[in-house]
This record gives C-alpha cells, structure tokens and sequence, in this order.
C-alpha cells in the first residue's frame, strides 16, 4: 500500500538536496514541506544528512492535508484532466453532461423523464462511475 | 566621433606569423580600436618589401595574417593568394577600417568578463552564446547534404527558424550546429573552475585557440575529419508513414510494442534498443542514429548559453538557481524544476507530444525557438558513442563514420560485440573518472572540476563524451542534478537524457549505463543526426 512521507527539502544556490534513488514519486512542496509517495512504509534511509532528519511520515488526516496536496500535486491534476478525458472520450460534450445533469436534477425533483432519457442517464452514470473508479484508483496508487 | 580611414602602426615583430602590432603616435591600441576578432584589411612595408591582406585582431593587440592576398618581394610582385613574407626589423603596419571591424560602431554585447578575455568569435554563420540564435547557424550551401534545405527566415538569427533546416522527403526538421571550440575552466586556465567558454570555428583563429587551450568538440569528428557542423533532428522521431521522422507533436517512437513501436516503421524492425539504429538509417544516405557526442555537445553549448545568460530574453528556460533546459521530467506532463512547463499527453501513461511543451522555448537546448527540443526528459534516447564489454569501457574513435556502423554485435562494422569494438572503439579501460562500474546512481557537478580540460586523446574523448572526471559527482544545480547511472555491462547501450518521470535525474547531462543493445524499453527512442558533406 502506497504511503506519503514527507521531508524538508533543501536547496542552496549551488546545491538541491533532495530524496535521491527512492522508488516512488514526488507529488508536491507545500510551504517547506516536500511530499513523496513511496511504495511501502519503509522510510528512505542513506540519503543526504540535510534532509534525513526530516524524513517522516506525512499524517494525511491533519489539516486538511490530503485535500490540500490533491490541490497542489501536478500528478493529481493529471488524473483530474484524464478522468475527464475519459467522459469525452464516450461522445459526451459538456453541454450533454450540463444536459444530464439537470435531468437527473428535475428527475431528483420529481420531474418525470422519458425511458429514453432514463436509459441514456444510466448509460451516462456507468461512464462516470468508471472514470470515478479509475481516478480513485489513481489516487490511492498516490497514496492518497 | 571622428572615424579613421586608416590607422598607421608598427611592429618589430619577425618572421612569418602574428604580430604585435603598435598604434604609431601612441593613440588607442589594435585591441582597443578594432573589434576583437574582426577582419582587417591590412598592408605591411618591410624595408623594400611588401604585404597585403586580410588579418584578424587577437587580443593583446596581436594581428593574426589570416589571408595573404598578394606580396611584393625584392621587386616581383605576387597576386591571388600567397604566403607570408618573412619580416625583420621594423615594419609599418596599415590597417583599413571598415563598417564591421571598428570599435567605435555599435558592436554586439560583451558577452562576459571571460569572452573579453579569452573571446568568442561570432562569424556571419553563427551565433554566439548569451545571444539570439546561440550555438545555432546556417550551414555553407555548398556542404548542405542533399534532401535538406532552409525553412523561411533560417538565415535570420531572431527568426524562431534560425538554423533550422527540412528534410522534405521525410518532414523531418533539423537543426544545423556549427562547428565550436570549447575550453573548459580549471581554474588555472584563465577561466573559473567549471566555466565554458565556446567559440565558433574559424580558420584564422585555429592556431590561437589551440594555444589558449581550446579543443573542437568532440561532436565534429567523423570518419577521421572534423566537419563544419552536424544537423540534428530537432524532436526525437515520430513514425510518419513509415519513416522515422522529427516532427513536431509526433508519437516518439519507442523499443517496445505498447508504445509507438519501432517495429510500426516500414522495415517491421524488431522492437530492441539496436534497431533504432536501422531506424535512423532507413531516413536515407548519411543519416545515423544521433550519437552521445552530440548529446554531450549540445549540452556544452547549452550549459556556455546559461553561464553567459542573466535573463530570459535569449534564454527562456532562464533561473537563478535552475538554469538549463526544461522538459517533461515530473511524471505528471511537467517539469520538475519549473511548474510553468506542460506537455500534451501522447496517450502512454505520462509522455508527451515530442516538441509539444510549452512555453516551448524553455524545452531547447538554447532556450530559443530555434533550439533542440526535448533533450531534457520525456523519453531516454540511444546515443552511441560509449560501450563496454562487461570489463572495460569504449568510447567510439574519431576514425569511424557514424553512418557506416551497424547495428549488430558480430561484424567489424558493428556497434556491438568483440569485432566492433577492436574495429570502431577505443579502450578506456576498466573504470574512467566517474565511470567506476559501481552499479549506483551519481549526480552530475561538483564544486571541484567536473570536466577535463584536454585537448586531446582519452581525457578529451570521454569530455566529449560527457563523461566527468572522478571528482566531478555529486550534484550540483548548475548541472541539473542529473543522473549518471555508473554500470558496466556487457554490449553497453549508452542512452541519454532521461525520461517522464526521472524527475531532477534527467536533464541535457544525463548518461544511463544499464541497458545493453537488445533491451526492449517503452521510455527509450532516439533522434536522428547528419553530418554536412564537410
């Protein structure tokens, strides 16, 4: 199971010290704080003494964290632009999915819908179901 | 301003060579009047004898007798070129000032405290660093191979075409480098540790440069002579319609079937990493798989092009602390070290378009539209020129021609194997500065000399290979932090540049080691690469 650590990053004029030879990905800086996901929980060891210290798991519960790297993280973005791709890629402009919407809204309301309607918002909640499922996927692949 | 037509000197100097030439009247100096190597129309009176021709201003008021037109010796008069009269004595020296040799117009910047003193040359044909157009220019028609010619405004040094020429028959773009020569800093040398100063070829200058320490870079050599440049797809190649081609927001073709495939080229070749020197081939005569000379090269150039910018103007990938090129490094279309940076998808988990970056100037090697794009990330590329066989280290000697070696491990033509190793490398030994067979990930720069600064043999091949020498490890932001991945394996494929998500590892430096010619790899393609006909 994918988890995030974090750690200090420190960068010089000369010099970036950073997590080096770590199998994982690095998601974001927020503030001073670096976020890397790694594979496992194991925390990288033999790296350079300026940010060893710092290394530690990230507690994604504490302020908002995890809601907060989704924000920031290019990898996050990523997966928003593709789950999005993915709808698209079905036949389904935005104006079909504002129309969708506002159908199953009205049907939410009581509004009657025609079968053909029926059929065509459940074809369309099967595509979004699978994207969702897919980002998700991606996400807890971020450790997220 | 009052402009001479003529400045009167003199020089004591004797013999046949340079000279160091005197401001008769003691106003101004030769290096203070005239432009640092610019040509200068010149006579010289010795004694009863005569000399004119064309000559250029060296530092420390030297004139360099570049180009004897013609000679007036004890009477018999000599025109239409020839050599140089041997003075003794005192000579008068006339020079003859001209719209592009004279100080007091405007000139182009001082590029940096260095360039005033060591100097670098800009010729019609090329661009210096620090400048528009730097480490691009425009190829002597004569020496363009056939097939390639000049897209609209390549002439132009502003124009986003500067340099870059098509190859028609396959749409492939390509960028036209000019011959340089580099000399590297130790500290001692006249220049800082690690500074690259980088001149533009020029024949009179040649004697000079090779006394100040310069060498011509590795890149040029080929089949035992050193061209005028080399022509160097701009994107890594894409398949249109059959052919291996650098074309912008291409597919970059790769090793292995689930990712634009070599094997999808016309030829069907199979999907490993020696192919794709048949598929770089198979674009037509004298076309090669772009080597790690190359590579190396362009990243000198680029690293000469940081060092003498300040500011984004010429130089868009421009920052204080991460100054090289950007690309597609941070697994998620982006580069790692600027946020600004975002590719287009080509569909393969998080590779780019090859050339879809944008702002697409800060993907080149010179920070310029007209640039080498994508040297930095998006996919590893195969760059021969360095080998092993599993106990020593090769580097490809001058002698071979690219264009003739082959893609097998058992022919003496090959770039594989005991036979083409004997025919087409030379030894390098079990370990060579950085490259220690440790099996481990090393960082490019150090605060030490990262480079050597030889001019010639081992010590300049593997510089030219961008090999560092053993101190020159560790990391440094000057150098991207790039990976060098120190292996030692057998049939040794040496790949550069790194990929989607090798995030502060990859960059212009970046030099794998691990993988060997039949390796069948989605993140590694290639570009192409042609020498001029001279």
């Amino acid at each position: 199971m994918p988890k995030i650590i974090e750690y200090k990053k420190l960068i010089t004029p000369d010099s970036t010290y950073e997590l080096r030879d770590v199998e994982g990905t690095e998601l974001c800086t927020i503030g001073d704080t670096t976020y890397f996901v790694i594979p496992g929980t194991a925390l990288p060891t033999g790296q350079a003494a300026e940010i060893q210290g710092s290394i530690q798991l990230a507690d994604l519960s504490a302020n908002g964290l995890r809601a907060k790297i989704k924000a920031e993280s290019p990898h996050c973005n990523l997966v928003k632009v593709r789950r999005k791709q993915r709808i698209f890629e079905k036949g389904y402009t935005e104006e079909d999915q504002i129309a969708f919407l506002h159908i199953a809204a009205g049907q939410g309301l009581g509004v009657p819908i025609t079968e053909s309607q029926s059929v065509a918002l459940a074809t369309y909640v099967a595509v979004c179901k699978e994207a969702n499922d897919w980002a998700e996927a991606q996400y807890v692949a971020l450790g997220l | 301003m009052t402009i001479p037509i003529t400045v009167v000197g003199s020089t004591s100097t004797a013999g046949t060579g340079s000279l160091s030439v005197i401001f008769t009247g003691g106003a101004g100096s030769l290096s203070t009047s005239f432009k640092l190597y610019s040509r200068i129309p010149y006579s010289l009176q010795n004694g009863a004898d005569w000399e004119w021709g064309l000559g250029t201003c060296l530092p420390g008021n030297v004139l360099a007798r570049t180009q004897v037109n013609s000679k007036r010796v004890s009477g018999v008069l000599t025109e239409g070129g020839t050599s140089a009269i041997s003075l003794s004595g005192t000579t008068q020296v006339v020079l003859q000032v001209t719209e592009t040799n004279w100080d007091g117009f405007a000139q182009e910047t001082n590029l940096a405290t260095e360039l005033a003193t060591i100097g670098v040359y800009s010729s019609l044909i090329a661009a210096p660093m620090g400048g528009p157009g730097a480490g691009m220019g425009i190829c002597t028609p004569d020496y363009v191979p056939a097939g390639l010619i000049g897209l609209s405004g390549y002439t132009d040094r502003m124009n986003a075409n500067f340099g870059n020429y098509i190859h028609p028959a396959s749409g492939s773009i390509m960028c036209f480098i000019p011959r340089f020569w580099y000399k590297w800093g130790t500290g001692s040398n006249g220049l800082a540790v690690n500074q690259c100063s980088i001149v533009q070829h020029e024949p009179g200058l040649q004697d000079f440069l090779v006394a100040n320490g310069y060498a011509v870079d590795r890149m040029f050599w080929n089949g035992g002579s050193i061209k005028s440049g080399v022509f160097v797809d701009k994107y890594l190649c894409s398949n249109n319609a059959g052919v291996a081609a650098s074309i912008k927001n291409g597919n970059p073709l790769s090793a292995k079937a689930t990712h634009n495939p070599v094997s999808g080229l016309t030829g069907a070749f199979p999907n490993a990493l020696n192919s794709v020197i048949d598929a770089a081939k198979a674009r037509g005569y004298g076309f090669f798989c772009s080597s790690r000379f190359i590579f190396a090269g362009l990243a000198r150039l680029s690293y000469a092009h940081s060092q003498q910018s300040s500011n984004a103007t010429y130089c868009a990938y421009y920052d204080a602390t991460y100054n090289f090129p950007k690309g597609c490094t941070n697994n998620a279309l982006g580069d790692t070290n600027d946020g600004a940076v975002l590719y287009t998808s080509d569909g393969f988990l998080s590779c780019g378009k090859t050339g879809s970056g944008t702002p697409f100037a800060k993907t080149t090697h010179n920070g310029q539209d007209c640039g080498v794009a994508d040297l930095s990330g998006l996919m590893w590329e195969v760059t021969p020129g360095l080998s092993s066989n599993g106990t020593n280290f090769y580097v490809i000697k001058t002698s071979a021609d690219m264009a003739s070696l082959t893609s097998g491990n058992t022919l003496s033509s090959d770039l594989w194997g005991a036979s083409g190793l004997s025919s087409n490398y030379d030894s390098l030994g079990t370990t060579y500065g950085a490259l220690t067979a440790s099996s481990s990930l090393k960082l490019y720069g150090n605060a030490a000399q990262v480079f050597s600064e030889a001019q010639t043999g081992n010590a300049w091949s593997a510089a030219g290979a961008g090999i560092p020498l053993v101190g020159g490890v560790g990391g440094l932001n000057a150098f991207g932090n790039d990976g060098l991945y120190d292996y030692r394996i057998s049939d040794a494929c040496s790949i550069s540049g790194g990929k989607w998500n090798s995030t502060s590892a990859a960059g212009i430096w970046s030099l794998y080691m691990n993988n060997n010619n039949v390796s069948s790899d989605d993140y590694i393609g290639f570009r192409a690469a042609i020498y001029p006909t001279a």
